[in-house]
């Protein structure tokens, strides 16, 4: 665990430099025990593949006594938070798969093999950014490793699945984006009426389920109608 | 209970609601937000009576045109966008008081970037996670309203007028400002003649400035690392480099991660001045 400033109100805490489930322990690990407690000088945390930032007040500790507080916590003093899986239905086909041909150009592998590795297998969400709602999944089967778009769209469609280098990812509103699409989900990622706004949250098991044109129409009608909430997605790890 | 009405006649090219933003939500991908220009925006709250974080509205580049209904004070901060009641050029960084109704109108951005009109009272908005200030993205949905649109109607109820106040008004229109930074997570991995280029060098504003930040051009680009880090904080503040070795400064709405290198973070008063800086505009960093 290496502590570094990061301005004068933050410190930025940085493990091994690589996307790996036993380094983003670490860092849920820290995550939990902050939140966990009542600290006053904590004012914001920002979670990563390998790092957390914390934003504190600084009339409130020092950066030396914030280096002696972390070099002190007990992980093992962290209570085991509940796992969520989120089962994210994807409908594959062409229309909804901009990028299909590019992947399987990159990869050599054939449609239906794209997406039996790409739902082969559940991942994990290492952290949230990019725009709100954004969830980086990882670790994508290495089988299905390319690089992103030379050139990023101005717009990508609201749910695009997408997938780059080892992660994949569902844009949850009209943005730019670089990561090439394979297909498109009919949940919304964000909904005003449940209490977090936003489906996913660091540290959720993802897996993706293919459904055909006409069940992605008849989920997302549901979804708009109010008739499938996001509880429907949602299963206990 | 005396109410204000502000109708928008016009809404300007992005006039928003702000406050000091939601702080706190980073972890699910939610940018603080909030007043890009921290000392206008607290400024104009003063000169009105207005506690801390109280909405005002943030005008960029091309005001709104607003009519207001109800005897209230205003005032105006920031950049000079050339600001009339009623057809009359007015001064910033004063109390205004207003007697029963006024038009006001923004013309000619002469300096700075963004002005500020604070209205004394409490704005009757709506807030998504303990602030008005839009969500970039989701404004829509999540924070309707707070992104002006023509003909929108804000209500504010009154509170008691105060004593005339007046601030002096800041210089917002130096050659070259200098920005106050401290290092940043990978500073330490540029070489010292990049670091010293990044220092010596004076940066020009390119043509994208906005609430989520600015891309600085210059003479020389600094010699990268040889790779992107794995994604990790983006602090409102930060300046990175660029894979192509160019500065790219980070503000209130920009994504809360990002893969480039870190070289330093702008000191919090200093980011104020960057709110005022669009294209042109030259700056040079100097080590707090």
């Amino acid at each position: 665990m290496n502590l570094k400033k990061y301005g004068p109100t933050a410190v930025l805490i940085e493990f091994e430099q690589q996307i790996d489930e036993s380094v983003h322990q670490k860092v849920m690990l820290l995550y939990h025990f902050l939140n966990q407690r009542s600290i006053e000088w904590l004012k914001a945390i920002i979670p990563a593949y390998c790092s957390l930032t914390v934003v504190y007040e600084p009339a409130l500790i020092s950066f030396k006594q914030l280096c002696e507080f972390f070099q002190s916590i007990e992980t093992s003093s962290v209570k085991r938070e509940k796992g969520r899986l989120i089962h994210i239905p994807v409908c594959y086909h062409s229309e909804f798969a901009a990028d299909l041909s590019a992947v399987i150009q990159y990869t050599g592998l054939s449609d239906n093999e794209i997406i039996e590795l790409h739902t082969g297998q559940d991942y994990k969400v290492y952290m949230m950014g990019f725009v709100p709602g954004f969830a980086y999944m990882g670790k994508l089967d290495e089988r299905l490793y390319c690089p992103r778009k030379e050139t990023p769209r101005q717009q990508v469609a609201v749910g695009a699945v997408a997938i780059a280098a080892h992660q994949t990812a569902i844009y949850p509103c009209s943005s730019p984006g670089g990561w090439q699409i394979i297909g498109c989900t009919p949940i919304p990622l964000v909904n005003i009426i449940d209490d977090a706004s936003f489906l996913f949250k660091i540290g959720d098991a993802v897996r993706f389920e293919p459904v055909s044109v006409k069940q992605y129409h008849k989920i997302k009608k549901d979804c708009l109608n109010n008739a499938l909430s996001w509880a429907t997605f949602i299963s206990e790890l | 209970m005396k109410h204000v009405q502000l109708t928008f006649l016009k809404a300007g090219l992005q006039t928003t609601l702000q406050d000091e933003g939601r702080l706190g939500y980073q972890h699910l991908g939610i940018p603080v937000g909030g007043y890009a220009d921290v000392a206008s925006a607290n400024s104009a709250n003063w000169l009105v009576g207005n506690e801390l974080n109280t909405p005002v509205l943030e005008i960029p580049i091309m005001g709104p045109e607003i009519s207001i209904e109800g005897s209230c004070q205003i005032a105006i901060t920031g950049g000079d966008m050339s600001a009339s009641i009623n057809d009359v050029a007015v001064k910033r960084y004063q109390t205004i008081n207003i007697e029963d109704s006024a038009l006001i109108k923004f013309g000619r951005l002469v300096s700075g970037c963004r002005a500020y009109l604070a209205v004394g009272g409490t704005w009757q908005v709506q807030e998504w996670l303990g602030s008005c200030s839009p969500l970039a993205g989701f404004s829509q949905l999540l924070t309707p309203g707070a992104v002006v649109q023509k003909g929108q109607k804000i209500i504010l109820r009154k509170t008691r007028n105060i004593e005339k106040r007046v601030q002096e008004i800041p210089i917002l229109d130096e050659a070259t400002t200098y920005i106050k930074v401290y290092k940043g997570a990978e500073y330490e991995y540029f070489t010292q003649k990049a670091c010293a280029l990044f220092f010596e060098q004076v940066y020009t504003v390119g043509n994208r400035f906005d609430r989520m930040g600015c891309v600085l051009h210059t003479r020389q680009a600094l010699p990268t690392l040889p790779g992107e880090i794995i994604s990790s904080s983006l602090l409102p503040g930060t300046v990175q480099i660029s894979n192509d070795g160019f500065p790219i400064i980070v503000l209130k709405d920009a994504p809360v991660t990002g893969g480039y290198n870190r070289i330093a973070i702008i000191d919090k008063a200093h980011q104020d001045l960057i709110a005022q800086m669009k294209q042109g505009d030259q700056i040079q960093f100097v080590l707090c």
